[in-house]
């Protein structure tokens, strides 16, 4: 590996302070990091990432929605090249890339690091492009390593300026130097793929969060990161400093972009092993408090929820953000659920809706997102009985060190009280769990018993397998 | 103009509502505010209610300031909605953004950090503030 020396900037500004050359840089990283560059406990950290990625396909496959993606992709044609997780058939790495992206996300069951979720970007397209070219795991494990560390930096260094969230669009900036590494590009290559990827930046619309067009189009940077390396292997050519440059891609989509935060510590400090997973599906900020709201239920075995007569949420202001985020819609939220005008999506950023589907079923899965439980009576009882309140510990608490704190109070109306606290969401880099129970869980009725427990088994090993392709056939539906 | 003690008997629902966020704000002492909110600070902000009122004021650190009426300052950001939403979001029920994903106040780009930031900032104080720290 090298690093790129800074050179000065375009601008033409004497003043200007030299701007590094990010996006040659990004593509030696992205083209020489070799395996045994790696951290064994990082390598571990990205091959659960993996499983996990893959367990969250799974359960976003059962979705009505996935179906209709599955079958819309079919006009960019068919092909026999990458496995669609979760769904009959294959189709070209593209479209398989974009279809795996999407229902990573359907249900909000993806990871991020540091600020900027990457798994369900990184996954699908190392995966589609490995199956592809018939790439060794250890290949596919590195890939996703380098996904990870240039996705973390990238999004440091938008924070303070853009509209963040798993619509960010610096995954426009890894998808394709991974596909580049995968499909043997140069570093001038690589380069240029960067350029055709980032052009058309992906910004996304805020109203866009209560549909199916959130969950189709994250997967884009997926599917178009593989098409721009593509292209740029066949020799079109594109700018060669679309990240760092004044008007590239990082300062169309951001109003602050913090170049030091780019290669800060590139191929040293392992960025990776920020890793978050979730538990359960639905936005981090909402997890710690269903998890409490299962931890209540399981408290009691008699549990009517139609006889809670008061249910209080408390936590840092961004997760009453969030929940409230679509409580202002006429008609209400539900209502627009049911008439088709928007769709489960919502939900899954509403942190009252999350709390109460698992305080009624004890679990939070793809389930509680299906009409049957949106629209269930208990529900409907719940929804007049939440009170939400900002706890200015929990607040600071996540802005200090990203602890994603909850508590929530049950009131029975016989006067029982029941209250449970959780100072972090199960899955932060600092409280993780067995992905291999979310894997189960989301390939569960898709796959034999037997087959999940081969294909987890084949996944912890992946990098001794010469070929993904063998991996991936056990991925089969 | 400083945070006043008590609101203008004469003012109207925006303004009171606004002076109470003042108060609760001041009782934070800035402990609200991150590094990725800390873009609302310093900034100047127009409410206005569809009934006429407007109050403009800059968000600090520590305290509120109103600004006078007919300074000569050009807002960063203008929040327009209608009493109803405008007492929704004054109990912390609801934020800004809520309204504006609802298609009930504008949302222009140049403004759309700054008014994000602020939702976020005014909500987590009003729910924050119970009548023993006012």
């Amino acid at each position: 590996m090298s690093s790129a020396a800074p050179r000065p900037t375009v601008s033409g500004d004497a003043t200007a302070q030299p701007s590094p050359a990010v996006t040659e840089a990004y593509a030696r990283f992205a083209l020489e990091l070799t395996f045994e560059d790696i951290p064994a406990d990082v390598v571990e950290i990205a091959r659960e990432q993996i499983l996990a990625t893959i367990g969250s396909c799974y359960a976003g496959s059962k979705m009505p929605s996935a179906a209709r993606i599955a079958a819309g992709l079919r006009i960019l044609g068919a092909g026999e090249t990458a496995t669609l997780l979760g769904a009959p058939g294959r189709m070209p790495a593209p479209s398989a890339a974009l279809y795996n992206s999407a229902v990573a996300q359907i249900i909000e069951w993806d990871d991020w690091v540091i600020i900027s979720h990457t798994g369900a970007a990184v996954v699908p397209t190392v995966l589609a492009v490995g199956e592809m070219v018939g790439a060794p795991g250890r290949d596919i494990v590195t890939a996703v390593v380098i996904g990870n560390e240039i996705n973390g930096r990238t999004s440091r260094a938008i924070q303070k300026g853009a509209y963040v969230g798993n619509s960010m669009p610096n995954h426009q900036i890894e998808t394709p130097l991974l596909a580049s590494r995968l499909l043997g590009l140069n570093v001038t290559q690589a380069r240029r793929a960067v350029s055709h990827s980032g052009f058309l930046a992906m910004e996304s619309c805020p109203i866009g969060w209560m549909s199916d067009s959130k969950v189709f189009c994250n997967g884009l940077p997926a599917m178009w990161g593989i098409v721009a390396a593509s292209l740029a292997k066949e020799g079109l050519v594109g700018n060669l400093d679309m990240i760092e440059h004044p008007a590239g891609l990082l300062s169309t989509v951001s109003e602050v972009v913090d170049q030091a935060e780019l290669l800060k510590d590139l191929g040293r400090e392992w960025y990776t092993r920020t890793l978050n997973t979730k538990r359960h599906p639905s936005c981090a900020y909402n997890l710690a408090a269903i998890e409490c709201a299962i931890a209540v239920k399981a408290r009691i075995p008699d549990f009517d929820p139609l006889r809670v007569s008061k249910l209080e949420i408390e936590g840092p202001g961004v997760m009453l953000y969030v929940a409230s985020r679509f409580q202002a819609l006429e008609p209400d939220v539900y209502e627009q659920v049911r008439q088709e005008a928007i769709t489960h999506v919502a939900l899954c950023f509403d942190a009252g809706y999350g709390i109460m589907a698992s305080l009624v079923d004890g679990e939070l899965g793809f389930r509680q997102y299906l009409n049957d439980r949106i629209f269930s009576d208990e529900v409907r009882h719940l929804r007049s009985r939440i009170e939400f309140r900002a706890d200015p510990v929990m607040h600071a608490a996540y802005y200090a060190d990203y602890q994603y704190g909850a508590r929530v109070r049950v009131t029975m109306d016989d006067g029982r009280v029941y209250v449970e606290e959780r100072r972090q969401l199960l899955g932060a880099r600092d409280r993780p769990f067995d992905h291999a129970i979310k894997f189960r869980e989301g390939a569960s009725g898709l796959l034999d018993p037997k087959t999940i427990e081969e294909a987890i088994g084949a996944l912890r090993s992946l990098e001794r397998c010469e070929d993904v392709r063998h991996v991936t056939r056990i991925l089969e539906t | 103009m400083q945070t006043p003690a008590t609101p203008d008997p004469n003012a109207g629902p925006l303004y009171i509502g606004l002076s109470r966020f003042a108060r609760l704000w001041s009782v934070q002492r800035g402990r609200l505010v991150s590094a990725r909110l800390e873009g609302a600070l310093g900034r100047a902000i127009r409410c206005e209610s569809t009934t006429g009122e407007i109050v403009e004021f800059c968000l600090r650190r520590e305290q509120l300031d109103f600004e006078s009426e007919g300074s000569p300052r050009t807002p960063h950001a203008t929040i327009r909605m209608n009493p109803k939403d405008w007492s929704r979001v004054f109990t912390g029920e609801l934020h800004v953004m809520a309204i504006i994903l609802a298609g009930r106040a504008p949302f222009p780009k140049d403004q759309r950090r700054l008014l994000m930031q602020f939702s976020m900032l005014l909500q987590t104080t009003m729910l924050s503030g119970t009548a023993g720290n006012e």
